[in-house]
């Protein structure tokens, strides 16, 4: 394939991921085409962009989601390229497809390898057939229950009965020992029939307090592919990434060596082209397995970043261009530690529900080894129509308590008002003693958060300073100046004697 | 003097401003030094202890960042509290509690009918909204008196869609 100049790129996507692209291209001169919704006109995604193209009504379906509408605003743009961030239509094989027939480069893998790895069921078989570790698991639906005891003989328990038609948790079944099994194997069986009209099951091994480790690849279309380490991504919440970092507390140096291998075998497998990330479950005898592949660009990418020095969006625009990978996997030099928190609007207090309305005050965190890759500004909607997450914060340092005391500082200084945040979750995981010591796993939100912890701490003095200034900006709003006695000659203006 | 009452996170405080920058708070007496820095940001010493506040009101109070504080703080006067506690001894008997949608939503599903019991934190409605779905768990034990919201239905913020008796 020969270089092909890229000089105008649409970004088929919006908020922060959309800027991240921008920024880049703005730094190689390559012009930069936005599209927005309804919503979005003066969404800072617009605002930064040197073109903009309205594709439709706010609801995602209707705009974000639209290949048509994207490929018309494309055409129309005279854009040679289009990102297509993550999310929304990234890992969409057929809308690639439309992309390279409509002769515009799409920065990301083919529409091939995206179908190849689309089918979860099939990436793993793919995955399992190149030699890569998958979570031990019988081929398909159980056709008896000789061969469920015989799986759980061979492979130990405890073992996860789940639905075949399955998802949401529903027919699934931990069983911890032989006595289990054919109790559990029945209740799931009954349970999926309910829910699915499909009473199959089949068996995992259970993976105990397992770890989320995910590898960042990079290929070209020269056949060079590299690993730029890991990301650990073990604190979720409702299978939801809220910190990420690199590298992992359990990944050492042979380790990590095994683990980028892997993942380049598993890209390689696949015929991988751009950036992209191997997901695997990790055990607590750091067996690592295969989960799946993310053909796209991740919203955790600015921990690799951080680590590796490198802009990953510039390197998968200099691959889509055709350009050679400009390192080899000895060139790919790693420092410090990296830590990242999705900002959402959600009520953290109140079951994590999403919240909406119009940001009134925003302050953002700067200063030594801060990054804040945000989506919103003061005065913008945060609507119901997309994904609540407004920013990340991504803090580095040369060692994790640096980069932990970094982002916790951070995190305080982060002032978001008039929609609710995540930042008091964010900061209940960066200060928390298991966090800090290493001792994590994807179930530590569910085992060790609650909204209780949070309210049973404030600080009686800056409750009463709460109220106080809470108690002024309501006379303000209601009277213009507050309505507090002030003795008389120490009136200053519209401040009442009680500001000082 | 007035009186004020002020919930900081669910905790409430009696709040009396004096006349000479002092505050009484719960019938104690602190000094707070307050300066507005804008419309919406403060710097209050506690003696010589610097806290940054930041408030911004809504429909129902403050959103509030106080140093390491975030949370809600409601401002209620004295005239105000007797208001709202002679319109509720006026208003219908027996205790009510209504269920209204937090946020702009699809109703997914409904996890109760008229008539069922339901206890703390048992889960009453599922809403959708921003991708996700959201269950709306009772904030007290009570039986539904009645139900407002359809499954498959939109509702705007704050319109009613359960009532608890």
């Amino acid at each position: 394939m020969s270089v092909r100049p890229i000089r105008k790129i649409l970004i088929a996507n919006r908020g922060e991921i959309a800027l991240r692209v921008i920024r880049t291209c703005r730094e190689m001169g390559i012009r930069t085409v936005s599209v927005y919704s309804a919503a979005d006109r003066t969404s800072p995604h617009v605002l930064a962009a040197d073109e903009a193209l309205f594709i439709g009504p706010s609801p995602s379906r209707e705009s974000y989601l639209h290949a048509g509408r994207l490929l018309g605003a494309a055409s129309a743009s005279g854009a040679d390229a289009l990102h297509p961030g993550y999310g929304f239509l990234s890992e969409n094989a057929d809308f690639a497809r439309r992309v390279r027939d409509a002769g515009l480069v799409f920065v990301g893998p083919s529409p091939e390898t995206i179908a190849s790895m689309g089918d979860k069921t099939a990436a793993r078989a793919l995955a399992s057939a190149a030699g890569v570790p998958t979570v031990p698991g019988t081929p398909g639906a159980v056709t008896g229950e000789a061969e469920a005891a015989g799986f759980c003989t061979r492979h130990g328990y405890p073992v996860l009965v789940k639905a075949a038609a399955g998802g949401g948790g529903k027919g699934m079944r931990i069983v911890r020992d032989e006595s289990g099994l054919l109790p559990s194997l029945r209740a799931a069986a009954s349970e999926a029939r309910a829910a699915f009209g499909d009473e199959r099951v089949y068996i995992e091994k259970y993976i105990e307090d397992p770890r989320h480790v995910e590898v960042q690849i990079l290929a070209d279309s020269h056949g060079n592919t590299v690993h730029l380490g890991e990301r650990e991504c073990s604190i979720q919440r409702r299978h939801q990434k809220v910190v990420e970092e690199s590298p992992s507390v359990i990944v050492d140096e042979a380790l990590r060596r095994r683990m980028g291998e892997t993942a380049v075998m598993v890209a390689r497998a696949c015929g991988y082209e751009n950036a992209g990330t191997v997901e695997f479950l990790v055990d607590r005898d750091r067996n690592f397995y295969f989960l799946e592949m993310n053909t796209r660009l991740q919203v955790e990418h600015p921990v690799t970043e951080l680590r590796t020095g490198l802009d990953l969006v510039a390197l998968q625009i200099r691959i889509a261009a055709g350009e050679d990978l400009p390192f080899t996997q000895e060139g790919v030099r790693f420092s410090g530690h990296a830590i990242e928190c999705r900002i959402c609007a959600e009520d953290t207090e109140n079951n994590f529900l999403p919240s909406t309305g119009r940001i009134t005050h925003l302050r953002a965190p700067a200063g030594p080894g801060i990054r804040d890759d945000r989506g919103v500004e003061e005065g913008d909607e945060v609507g119901v129509y997309y994904d609540p997450m407004m920013a990340k914060l991504i803090a580095w340092g040369g060692t994790r308590a640096e980069a932990i005391a970094r982002l916790v500082r951070a995190l305080r200084e982060y002032e978001i008002l008039g929609v609710r945040t995540n930042i008091p979750l964010c900061l209940f995981v960066l200060t928390h003693p298991l966090f800090v010591s290493g001792d994590i796993s994807t179930h530590f939100i569910n085992k060790y958060f609650s909204p209780g912890t949070l309210s049973a701490n404030v600080p009686l003095e800056e409750g009463a300073a709460a109220a106080v200034c809470a108690l002024i900006a309501r006379e303000m709003e209601e009277h213009g100046s507050p309505a507090l006695p002030a003795p008389s000659g120490h009136w200053r203006g519209r401040r009442s004697d009680f500001l000082r | 003097m007035s009186t004020y009452y002020v919930t900081v996170n669910g905790k409430q405080l009696t709040v009396r401003p004096g006349t000479d920058g002092s505050v009484s708070l719960d019938g104690k007496e602190h000094i707070h030094k307050v300066r507005q820095v804008s419309t919406t940001e403060f710097s209050v010493l506690i003696g010589t202890r610097q806290v940054r506040v930041v408030a911004s009101a809504d429909d129902e109070g403050f959103d509030v960042i106080a140093g390491d504080f975030r949370g809600r703080v409601t401002v209620e006067s004295e005239r105000g509290r007797l208001l709202r506690r002679y319109a509720r001894s006026t208003g219908e008997s027996g205790a009510r509690l209504e269920v209204h949608a937090p946020m702009p939503a699809m109703v997914v599903k409904l996890e109760v009918k008229v008539g069922d019991e339901v206890r703390t934190g048992q889960p009453l409605i599922v809403l959708e909204a921003m991708k996700m779905e959201n269950e709306l768990l009772a904030s007290s034990p009570g039986r539904v008196k009645a139900i407002y919201a359809t499954a498959g239905k939109p509702v705007e913020k704050g319109e009613l869609l359960l009532l608890l008796e």
